[in-house]
C-alpha cells in the first residue's frame, strides 16, 4: 500500500527542517569565534574603560554576523545557479555532502581541538596571529575586522553547512529564505552574546576558559553526533 | 623571553582581569623573583619551563592571573 502524496512531503518538509536546525547548532557549537570573542574581550578590557570594552565587543559581532551572511548568500545564490534544472547534480549532491558530512564528523572528533584543551587545529602560528591582533585593537574598525576575519578559518566545516541549508532552502520553496538566513546567522552569534553577558556580569577569562575547557568533550561529542546525523539525513534524502 | 617583556605580559593580564594595578605589581614582582630563583638552578631554560615556574609562583598570589597566563596559548 503506497503512503499519501502528503506523506512524502511532510517527511520532505520535516528532513529539511531537522537539517537545518542540525546545522544551525552545529554553527553554534563551532569554538573559533567564541574563543577569539573572550580573547579580544580579555584585551579591550586591559586597553580601555568597561563600557568601551563592551562596545568594541558589539562591533566584533557585528563584523561575525556580517562575514557569515555575506558568505552564506553568495552560496545560497551560486546553488541556485547550479541546481537550477541540473537533475544530475541534484541527483548525486545528497551522497557527495553525506561523504563530507561522515569525513568532517571523524575529522571533528580526532583533530578539531588539540588534546584535552580548547586549542583547535589551526597552526599555531595562525592561531597566535590571530590572538596578536586582538591584543592589539585600537578601535571600532579593528574590532569589526577581526570579527569579519574570524569566521574565515573555519569555512572547511561553515561552507558544507551553508551549501546544505542553501539545498534544503531550494528544495522547498515555500521556506522564507530571507528569515532563514537571519534565523541562522542569529544561532550562529549566540555563543558570543552569552560569553558577552559573562563578561558583563562576574566571570572574567579565568572563568570563561575553565568553563569551556570543562565542556570540550561535550563539544567535541555534539560536533561529531551533529556531522554524523548531517550525513544520514543526507543518505536519507539521497533515497527518497 | 627578558623579565622586562614578561612583567609587561603579566601587567597586561592582570589589566585585562581587573586587577588593581597596586596590587599586581606587588605579586607579579614576587612571583617573577621567586621563578627567577627555582630557574637559576637549571642550566637550560625552555619557554615552558618560564611558564609553569612563573605561574606556581602566581598561584599563590591570584589564581586567576597564574591560570590566563599559564592557558593563554591554549583558548585558540
Amino acid at each position: 500500500m503506497q503512503p499519501p502524496p502528503c506523506y512524502n512531503l511532510n517527511m520532505s518538509i520535516f528532513t529539511s527542517v531537522s537539517i537545518l536546525f542540525l546545522a544551525m547548532l552545529i554553527q553554534a557549537f563551532l569554538q573559533l569565534t567564541p574563543g577569539l570573542f573572550s580573547i579580544f574581550y580579555h584585551s579591550a578590557l586591559a586597553k580601555t574603560t568597561r563600557k568601551k570594552a563592551d562596545d568594541l565587543a558589539l562591533y566584533y559581532i557585528l563584523g561575525v554576523e556580517v562575514s557569515l551572511a555575506i558568505i552564506f548568500i553568495a552560496i545560497f545564490f551560486l546553488m541556485a545557479l547550479i541546481f537550477t534544472n541540473q537533475s544530475f547534480i541534484t541527483g548525486i549532491f545528497p551522497w557527495l555532502m553525506a561523504g563530507i558530512f561522515g569525513a568532517e564528523s571523524v575529522a571533528v572528533f580526532f583533530y578539531y581541538f588539540r588534546k584535552k584543551s580548547t586549542a583547535l587545529f589551526l597552526p599555531r602560528k595562525a592561531a597566535n596571529s590571530l590572538a596578536l591582533r586582538a591584543k592589539n585593537l585600537k578601535n571600532r574598525s579593528d574590532a569589526f575586522v577581526l570579527g569579519f576575519i574570524a569566521a574565515l578559518p573555519e569555512l572547511i566545516f561553515t561552507i558544507p553547512l551553508f551549501m546544505i541549508v542553501s539545498f534544503e532552502m531550494l528544495k522547498i520553496s515555500d521556506f522564507p529564505s530571507y528569515f532563514i538566513v537571519f534565523l541562522y546567522i542569529l544561532f550562529a552569534i549566540s555563543p558570543l552574546f552569552l560569553i558577552r553577558t559573562f563578561f558583563r556580569g562576574d566571570l572574567n577569562l579565568a572563568d570563561i576558559q575553565k568553563l569551556r575547557t570543562k565542556n570540550q568533550p561535550f563539544y567535541r561529542l555534539i560536533l561529531t553526533i551533529g556531522f554524523l546525523l548531517l550525513a544520514l539525513l543526507m543518505i536519507n534524502s539521497g533515497l527518497i | 623571553m627578558d623579565e622586562k617583556t614578561l612583567r609587561k605580559e603579566l601587567k597586561f593580564h592582570a589589566r585585562g582581569l581587573e586587577i588593581p594595578e597596586g596590587a599586581a605589581d606587588i605579586f607579579i614582582d614576587r612571583a617573577v623573583s621567586a621563578a627567577k630563583k627555582t630557574l637559576s638552578k637549571k642550566s637550560i631554560i625552555t619557554d615552558g619551563d618560564l611558564i609553569r615556574a612563573v605561574a606556581k609562583e602566581l598561584k599563590k598570589y591570584n589564581p586567576d592571573l597564574a591560570y590566563v597566563y599559564e592557558n593563554y596559548d591554549k583558548i585558540i
